[in-house]
């Protein structure tokens, strides 16, 4: 080669470099940025997680195999699944979601576990000190993952509402899953959210008995049904699965909540419109007979001062009692008048329910002397136990502590269940060391304590309910619910 | 340097330097020159520093002193390159490649064209006889087949200068005849060749001028002619006393005593009747055996010389 | 011309190394196994196909990078030893071809064989994800195990067919093997293939954790030689962090740019580079003993 050639060759080798400098100086800053943007933002140091990963796992856990290895860990979890090892699968979920903190499955998944999977032997109910890392958990996922309605979603309904019975807090929660749309489960790009969150935030609304704010949000659901409908007809799929079905699911239930207005606080406003919307509906066969009675009843209180059948009140004659029928074998049993069939002679709602046999008030067993459904609550803890509110998501509980719930189904007017805390395989979760104890037995007037038809006796709050002993107006303010506590010894349980 | 050389070789040298810093003269300060036309034989013992005087002649390495000129340019210049081949001793081609396709790729290097490639081709394999394996993957072909694929790409551009490196090693007689009567026709077309090998009756046979290297030194070159003897004598004698030793010693080159048998080597024809004469009574003649030197014989006489 | 047919028949040749079709052939296997995973999880609260969709791409980008990877430094360790071993560049370089020539040739070979095993298995994984997709749309997940149990409404998911970001995934992955491969390539003038198969290696790591280098550049309190020095090792070595975007592919809903652009202004940092390195190796196979 010429000299000069390779003069050149040196100069051209200077002038690629710089370039090659230029472009990661300036590139630098967005790559950080992209980095940061799939940091876990709610996850404790991660020195302490770090601890927790396996060595091989480490440095791929600092390069671009972290999606990898979070998903051969996930696999690792399902196969702890499988097995029945349970505790194994607690510290995957934490390195997994600080691996990948987009995995909502993740998220979903491990804060179900936590909440549903740690179950005693003997009674099959689930370790209740593990909600409060549940929940923290949820909430990370949400810091994570703040725009879309999956974790806001799931937070509220199988945590807020159906394991704390927290209904003002999963309202909450699904309020802001109504914010936001969902992603596309392969491309990751911008969906609509699915439209059955819509619909559960009114029945939300409806459970607190904000039944104005449940009517505005079937409204909204209306209007969004429409439009989808007209947006699936224009490019199927981009409104979701939104057609003809979802307007009838939303016609049906702001018919049936228009109805239930009427029928329990005399709201003949209400009545007529949920009559109107009801008629405009041709099929099934059971709706129209239904819908047709109903017109009836509805034509008859017309112009009588009617206040709905709530009005008359129903002594609930509460009774709860407890025993101790082994060393930490609990039994509680009492009885509660809900509802005795003749309560329901001459209800306006039963000119509906009792032909509408696609209605789930119907599907409740009808007796002949009661109309079973509800269902007692009861909560033994310690005395001063209180469901923490943690601040990042840990899995290490206070195996010091004991807190259990549970309900009993009424049945006949009387309830009873044996709690078995003592087997020895479940001295863990029931390690009862504390001196003191609190043992709460309640009735609550929200689903699902009450059904719907148990509902339309008493009332969305309870308004229809009288007790004696044990009616409880301060646990909840605005519902009437029925409550006794009993503070108990360590020795009246061991 | 006129025009009728074709290589120059002056004051050449390849130094390689050991690890432990120790230095190896592979070629030693040689100097020669190759006539256009001239079939020239360059030979030597393993090692000696053909292959690096070959290599330096073609560019692929750089002598440490000294310089070569091949075909009136420097030694490696890539125009000298359009007017040279190279066949390696035992050539190897891309296994995975048919014959036509290896040919059609050094094809390429010459920058032909696609039409003329394929002409090209079809003509190398008909020369060198492979016409019908021409489709067959070279991994197929035996060690003769492959020799003749080295052979065609040598031919490709048709070269003023071609290098040969062993290219009778490991064939069959046939084979070797029909290379010998190539490197021949070469000649008679004007070609240079530049044929290094250890088949010495090939070099004999179809050089013109030799040159023999020998541990990185020139030590002989020239004609046959030059080189080898013109001829001499071995008389061989039985029962040789001392006195007749004495007599016919001073004249033979050389003398081999063998139990009873002494040989005397006698260059001039003269030389031989005196010892005959000088014998006559005194001891039994055996034999008397007219010989003419080969180049292996020079060869061989080369490297002991040199090994002492 | 000469450049071109050096680089067709380096091509030939590369495809043909066993080692080669073994990591491809595996790769390949395994990606389209990865269907299967996600198939056999129940431990799932939602239907799971974002999950599903999240296991078989993290798995087929990260089994492409690991075999592309393997397949770049066993490329590089190999093509220019391999002509001198088998005594080819003799009749080569004894013809009117320059040295750089050949030097570009090989490097243009490696860089076309790259492709060619990138675009294999980046196909199948394409197809592996959209055949994932179409069984999707038209079958749908049924409820898992905790779904059932809480009955939980989650996870109606809405699937598309085709994700482009996992086109970006493939080209990322291929201009890493690029520039592995050019590096591995210019060490083989310099060292032995196994020296060089853990140099390649060695500077593979270095490259991947290019964060780190740059933290260590900056460090408060090391020496100013220190910082330095891993300031340069820092530029003078390929980041392929910056090219291992996966993460951010599999979650595009976090990405905060365009991944076009991005991809671009990388993708001409990594053609420079190759072309650096391609400048270094022609410099030194210019006065290399053949």
């Amino acid at each position: 080669m010429q000299e000069r050639n390779r003069k050149l060759l040196y100069v051209l080798l200077v002038v690629l470099f710089l370039c090659s400098i230029a472009i990661q100086s300036s590139l630098n800053p967005t790559y950080m940025k992209m980095l940061k943007a799939g940091e876990n933002k709610g996850a404790s140091k991660s020195g302490d997680i770090m601890a927790q990963l396996p060595g091989q796992f480490i440095f791929a856990s600092f390069t671009g195999f972290r999606q990898v290895i979070a998903g051969a860990l996930w696999i690792r979890a399902d196969d702890f699944f499988h097995r029945g090892q349970y505790q194994a699968i607690v510290p995957i979920v934490r390195i997994v979601t600080w691996l990948d903190p987009h995995n909502i499955d993740v998220f979903t998944t491990g804060a179900w576990h936590l909440d549903y999977n740690f179950v005693d032997e003997a009674n099959s109910l689930s370790d209740k000190r593990y909600i409060p890392a549940a929940i923290a958990l949820m909430k990370e996922g949400i810091a994570n993952n703040p725009t879309i309605w999956d974790l806001y979603f799931e937070l509220g309904w199988t945590h807020y509402s159906r394991k704390l019975l927290d209904d003002a807090k999963a309202t909450e929660y699904i309020a802001k899953a109504c914010k936001y749309g969902s992603l596309d489960a392969n491309t990751g790009q911008k969906q609509p959210r699915p439209e059955f969150v819509d619909r559960m935030l009114a029945h939300s609304y409806e459970k607190l008995g904000r039944l104005d704010d449940a009517i505005k949000q079937w409204r909204i659901c209306r209007v969004s049904t429409v439009r989808g409908i007209a947006m699936n007809k224009k490019k199927p799929g981009s409104a979701g699965t939104t057609d003809t079905s979802s307007l009838e699911i939303c016609d049906r239930n702001m018919a049936l909540l228009l109805l239930r207005m009427g029928w329990r606080y005399g709201r003949m406003d209400c009545y007529e419109e949920g009559l109107k919307i009801a008629e405009s509906m041709k099929t099934p066969r059971d709706w129209v007979e239904a819908t047709q009675s109903a017109r009836k009843d509805f034509e008859s209180r017309k112009g009588t001062n009617w206040g709905g059948d709530t009005a008359r009140p129903i002594d609930t004659k509460f009774e709860v009692s407890w025993m101790r029928a082994a060393p930490q074998v609990l039994l509680i049993r009492g009885k509660a008048n809900l509802v005795p069939a003749s309560e329901y002679k001459g209800l306006a709602s039963e000119s509906f329910t009792h032909w509408f046999a696609q209605n789930e008030a119907a599907q409740g067993p009808i007796h002949k002397a009661w109309r079973d459904g509800c269902r007692v609550y009861w909560r033994l803890q310690d005395y001063d136990y209180k469901t923490e509110e943690l601040e990042s998501f840990s899995w290490k509980i206070d195996t010091s502590k004991t807190a259990a719930w549970g309900d009993i189904y009424v049945s006949g007017g009387s309830f009873s269940t044996n709690i078995n805390m003592g087997d020895a395989r479940d001295r863990e979760m029931y390690p009862f060391t504390a001196d003191k104890y609190k043992l709460t037995i309640w009735m609550s007037p929200v689903e699902p304590g009450m059904p719907d038809y148990v509902q339309d006796r008493v009332g969305w709050k309870g308004e229809a309910i009288t007790d004696k002993n044990y009616l409880d107006l301060t646990t909840r303010p605005g519902f009437r619910m029925l409550k006794r506590e009993f503070i108990l010894k360590r020795s009246d349980i061991i | 340097m006129s025009v009728a050389e074709a290589i120059v070789v002056d004051g050449l040298c390849k130094e390689y330097k050991g690890r432990l810093g120790d230095r190896v003269m592979a070629v030693n300060n040689i100097s020669f020159s190759v006539q256009e036309g001239e079939i020239f034989g360059f030979i030597g013992p393993n090692g000696a520093g053909k292959t690096t005087t070959i290599k330096m002649l073609l560019g692929l390495l750089f002598p440490t002193a000294g310089k070569a000129m091949v075909l009136g340019q420097p030694a490696g210049d890539i125009e000298a390159k359009e007017r040279i081949s190279y066949l390696p001793e035992s050539p190897y081609f891309y296994e995975h490649m048919t014959g036509a396709e290896c040919l059609d790729f050094y094809c390429q290097l010459f920058r032909m064209g696609s039409a003329a490639r394929k002409t090209k081709v079809a003509e190398l394999l008909e020369r060198v006889g492979l016409s019908k394996d021409g489709k067959r993957a070279l991994r197929q072909y035996s060690k003769g087949m492959l020799q003749r694929v080295g052979i065609a790409q040598a031919l490709i551009n048709d070269p003023d200068l071609l290098f040969f490196d062993e290219p009778t090693s490991g064939l069959d007689p046939i084979a070797h005849k029909d290379i010998q009567d190539l490197i021949l026709s070469l000649r008679q077309q004007g070609k240079t060749v530049f044929l290094s090998s250890h088949q010495l009756s090939d070099v004999e046979h179809v050089c013109n001028r030799v040159a023999i290297i020998n541990r990185g030194e020139l030590v002989k070159i020239g004609t046959m002619d030059e080189l080898l003897h013109a001829g001499r004598t071995i008389v061989t004698l039985s029962n040789v006393g001392d006195e007749l030793m004495a007599e016919i010693k001073p004249l033979a080159s050389h003398v081999a005593v063998d139990a009873d048998l002494t040989r005397f080597y006698v260059e001039a024809d003269e030389d031989v009747h005196k010892a005959i004469e000088a014998a006559r009574g005194k001891a039994t003649l055996v034999s008397v055996v007219p010989q003419r030197q080969t180049l292996e014989d020079l060869f061989v006489e080369i490297v002991r010389e040199g090994r002492k | 011309m000469i450049i071109w047919a050096i680089a067709k028949t380096t091509v030939g040749d590369a495809l043909r190394k066993k080692v080669l079709q073994v990591f491809l052939v595996v790769a390949i296997a395994l990606i389209v196994l990865s269907l299967s995973f996600s198939q056999t999880l129940e431990f799932s609260s939602r239907n799971g196909i974002s999950a599903d969709f999240m296991l078989l791409k993290s798995f087929g980008l990260g089994m492409m990078a690991l075999a592309g990877i393997f397949i770049s430094l066993i490329l590089g360790v190999s093509l220019i030893p391999a002509e001198f071993e088998r005594r080819t560049i003799y009749t080569i370089l004894a013809k009117p071809v320059k040295r750089y020539e050949f030097v570009c040739g090989k490097f243009l070979g490696a860089l076309m064989t790259l492709g060619i095993t990138t675009g294999l298995m980046g196909v199948t994984f394409i197809l592996t994800i959209v055949a994932k997709a179409i069984a999707a749309q038209h079958l749908g997940a049924g409820p898992t195990v905790a779904a059932l149990q809480t009955q939980s409404t989650t996870g109606a998911e809405s699937v598309a067919i085709f994700d482009w970001n996992m086109v970006w995934g493939v080209v990322m992955n291929y201009l890493q093997f690029m520039m592995l491969s050019s590096v591995v390539l210019l060490f083989s003038l310099i060292f032995t293939p196994t020296v060089n198969f853990f140099m390649g290696a060695a500077v593979y790591m270095v490259g991947f954790m290019s964060s780190i280098v740059q933290s260590l550049g900056n460090a408060e309190g090391a020496s100013a030689f220190l910082k330095g020095l891993f300031t340069a090792v820092y530029y003078v070595l390929p980041q392929f962090d910056r090219f291992n975007v996966s993460n951010q592919l599999l979650h595009p809903e976090t990405q905060i740019t365009n991944m076009g652009f991005y991809t671009l202004w990388w993708g001409a940092y990594g053609l420079i580079y190759v072309l650096i390195t391609l400048v270094v190796a022609i410099l030194i196979f210019e006065r290399k003993e053949v």
